[in-house]
């Protein structure tokens, strides 16, 4: 039981700074509980149940080798088409489905939101930490795909390095830079919805401006600056050389602007979202 | 030592909640845009059209330890606010309020209930909403089973409960929640006789424990049996606080304020006026006057006043409510289908007809209504009172005494044997 002589100020003049992330740590009981639901009720009424994620993976890379492989003819950094997607895919589709959740974090809640109060920041970070799921199965479909290819021919230069511990990190600030965005649209289309309209469209074109569907190398040296500044380039051409041994965008000069984006647009998210959540049940 | 029971535990100082009314669109965004600007000092020529509307209006009260406080007013006076202000479900606009203790607010039973999940697993992640550690809901696990009394269903998907058992598992884990302070909805609404009054016993225990309370609801009869102390709201500010039976003399003689004022001159209407009830009579039909007997048939005749000509269906309707603010029946032309169309005439009546009418002598006040199919136009709450005598409505002479009820029915009593 939380101490009976705890002091609750309810006031309005709070200011932007205020988060009370320390009343997260008090409510993790729930955090844990809700990731649970999310276990148990993600494949309740589907009939193939996790398959969906496996063929998710197997078909966007089968597509995207067609067609960006063989018919564009987009250099793949001398690795198999295939597996240059399917991890590209793993850590994209990662950022996906969190920034989709992520964007509805207040209004998809509203029922609960409405009714009882605790930190509003916990059901999307529930949603992030269940998503995880998804990712771990990708993973694994990349694991087999590199066995069958490495079985094929065994000279095959692609591998796992061993510095792929090191993974989880940057699964970490995926979901830190999925959930910032998150809480700026969710945030700002609790009153004008158009943002979220747009969030739609702006994934789509996020993932042909991040090195998804190809390697950073292939663009221009001069354009190279600039991409940098998209927080995925780092992550995603890391993922590459982590799980495939080479690529070229993981270095420093693309580590510091991928960080500090990430970090800002956090920081930017939370303040928007904690800022909106106080009154938010008042637009819905 | 202070005394336990003179410790406050909840205070509350000028708490307001303003509300901007109209809808969102491009005007809130131009608004926005001329806030921002006036921040960094630029002006421009785009006006301020927001329109805003105080739910709460400055209040200041305070709640000792152990008190168990009604909260009663009419439908918008601010109670629903109140309580979503002080359970932090949303924020004031000014004012604060300093809560001592775990508050638990129960605006519903069965937040957050999954239907996929069994009864076991919403326990949980019921009670962990609550705030409620899982160590704490293990400790409660079997006392929250037991209560529930559906032991053999609980590790069962709860879409496969009936809505009883719903509640019932629903309630059970509000009822452990054991909080310093509960605040509480009228959630005793929903359910059945039975289940009300093992809520109500379930209150009356928390109350007795020293536990504070604080309590929503339009049944004055259970504000009665539960409440020491009793707030009324109107119109956002606090009319009366203090003990409970004055309380609700004050606010059900509230109505009779108004007993004065003509209904065409009423102010606190609802709806879009272009149709105003300018008066409504009670008349007895046999003698064509004021006074009602029960048992006698009656002709309720409102007059309207409208600004344009419509000549689509309206509708019609007049809440009744006896002297403890009890609703008794709604009348209206919606249940019976009867067409009410007014045509070009901007005065028109609008008659009721009401055959033996079966309500005890008394005084009771009414509600008036009245909508488009599309639209409300005027809505009038305690638009008045009327008063029925003592009649003949067994046809022997004899009348149901007044402590017996307010309705009457017709009845014959045979034997068999």
């Amino acid at each position: 039981m939380i101490a009976n002589t705890r002091r609750i100020i309810i006031r309005a003049s709070r200011k932007w700074w205020e988060l009370e992330v320390g009343d997260l740590l008090n409510y993790k009981d729930l955090l844990f509980l809700l990731v649970r639901k999310d276990f148990v009720t993600s494949y309740k009424q589907t009939v193939l149940g996790p398959i969906w994620v496996i063929l998710q993976a197997l078909m966007g890379s089968a597509v995207f080798t067609i067609i960006f492989g063989k018919i564009a003819g987009i250099e793949t950094n001398g690795h198999p088409a295939f597996l240059f997607y399917l991890v590209g895919n793993l850590a994209w589709n990662y950022f996906a489905s969190v920034f989709g959740t992520g964007c509805n974090s207040l209004q998809s809640n509203l029922p609960l939101f409405s009714k009882v109060y605790f930190p509003r920041l916990i059901p999307p970070i529930a949603d992030a930490v269940s998503k995880l799921i998804n990712f771990l199965i990708q993973f694994l479909v990349y694991i087999l795909a590199l066995a069958i290819y490495h079985s094929n021919s065994p000279a095959l230069d692609s591998g796992i390095l061993i510095e792929a511990f090191l993974l989880p990190l940057l699964v970490l600030q995926i979901a830190v830079l999925a959930l910032g965005l998150g809480f700026i649209v969710s945030a700002v289309s609790v009153k004008y919805r158009d943002l979220s309209r747009f969030a739609g469209l702006a994934t789509q074109f996020l993932m042909y401006a991040t090195p998804v569907i190809y390697p950073i190398s292939e663009i221009p040296k001069a354009y190279q600056f600039w991409m940098a500044w998209n927080p995925l380039t780092f992550i995603v051409e890391s993922f590459r050389y982590l799980l495939l041994g080479s690529a070229s965008g993981c270095t420093i000069e693309y580590a510091l602007p991928s960080i500090g984006m990430t970090v800002m647009i956090l920081l930017i998210g939370v303040i928007l979202y904690n800022n909106c959540q106080r009154t938010y049940v008042d637009y819905a | 030592m202070i005394n336990i029971l003179d410790k406050t535990i909840i205070e509350v100082k000028n708490l307001t909640k303003r509300y901007s009314l109209g809808s969102i669109g491009f005007v809130t965004f131009a608004n926005d845009v001329r806030k921002l600007l006036n921040k960094w000092g630029i002006r421009l020529g785009i006006p301020n059209k927001s329109e805003e509307f105080l739910a709460l209006d400055k209040i200041s009260f305070s709640v000792k330890k152990g008190e168990v406080i009604g909260i009663i007013g009419a439908n918008g006076a601010g109670k629903s606010t109140l309580l979503k202000i002080l359970s932090r479900i949303t924020e004031p606009s000014s004012g604060q309020a300093s809560i001592t203790g775990r508050v638990a607010s129960l605006l519903e039973v069965g937040t957050g209930f999954h239907e996929d999940m069994t009864g076991r697993e919403n326990i949980y992640l019921n009670g962990s909403l609550y705030g409620l550690t899982r160590k704490e809901i293990e400790r409660k696990l079997p006392s929250i089973i037991e209560f529930s009394q559906i032991e053999k269903f609980i590790d069962t998907p709860v879409k496969r409960y009936s809505s009883g058992m719903y509640v019932r598992l629903a309630f059970a884990v509000a009822a452990h929640l054991e909080p310093e302070i509960l605040i509480v909805d009228e959630v005793l609404a929903v359910g059945d006789a039975e289940f009300q009054k093992k809520c109500i016993g379930k209150m009356k225990k928390v109350s007795d424990s020293g536990r504070t309370v604080l309590f929503v609801s339009h049944q004055l009869n259970m504000i009665r049996n539960l409440c020491t102390r009793c707030i009324m709201l109107e119109n956002g500010k606090i009319k009366h606080d203090g003990e409970v039976e004055e309380t609700l003399r004050k606010y059900l003689s509230g109505s009779s304020d108004k007993k004065g004022i003509a209904i065409s001159e009423r102010t606190d209407r609802r709806g879009k006026n272009n149709y105003i009830v300018q008066d409504i009579t009670f008349l007895g039909i046999e003698k064509n006057d004021r006074t009602i007997l029960c048992g006698s048939d009656i002709e309720i005749t409102v007059k309207v006043v409208s600004k344009i000509p419509f000549e689509t269906n309206i509708q019609c309707a007049i809440a009744i409510f006896d002297n403890n603010g009890n609703i008794l029946t709604d009348l209206s032309n919606f249940f019976t289908n009867d067409s009410l169309i007014p045509g070009k005439q901007n005065c028109f009546e609008i008659k009721c007809r009401l055959s033996e009418v079966n309500l005890n002598a008394g005084t009771y006040r009414y509600n008036c209504w009245l909508s488009t199919d599309i639209e409300l136009e005027d809505h009038v709450l305690n638009a008045g009172t009327f008063i029925i005598n003592e009649g003949n409505f067994f046809f022997t002479g004899k009348s149901l005494p007044l402590n017996k009820g307010s309705v009457l029915l017709n009845q014959k009593w045979i034997i068999s044997t």
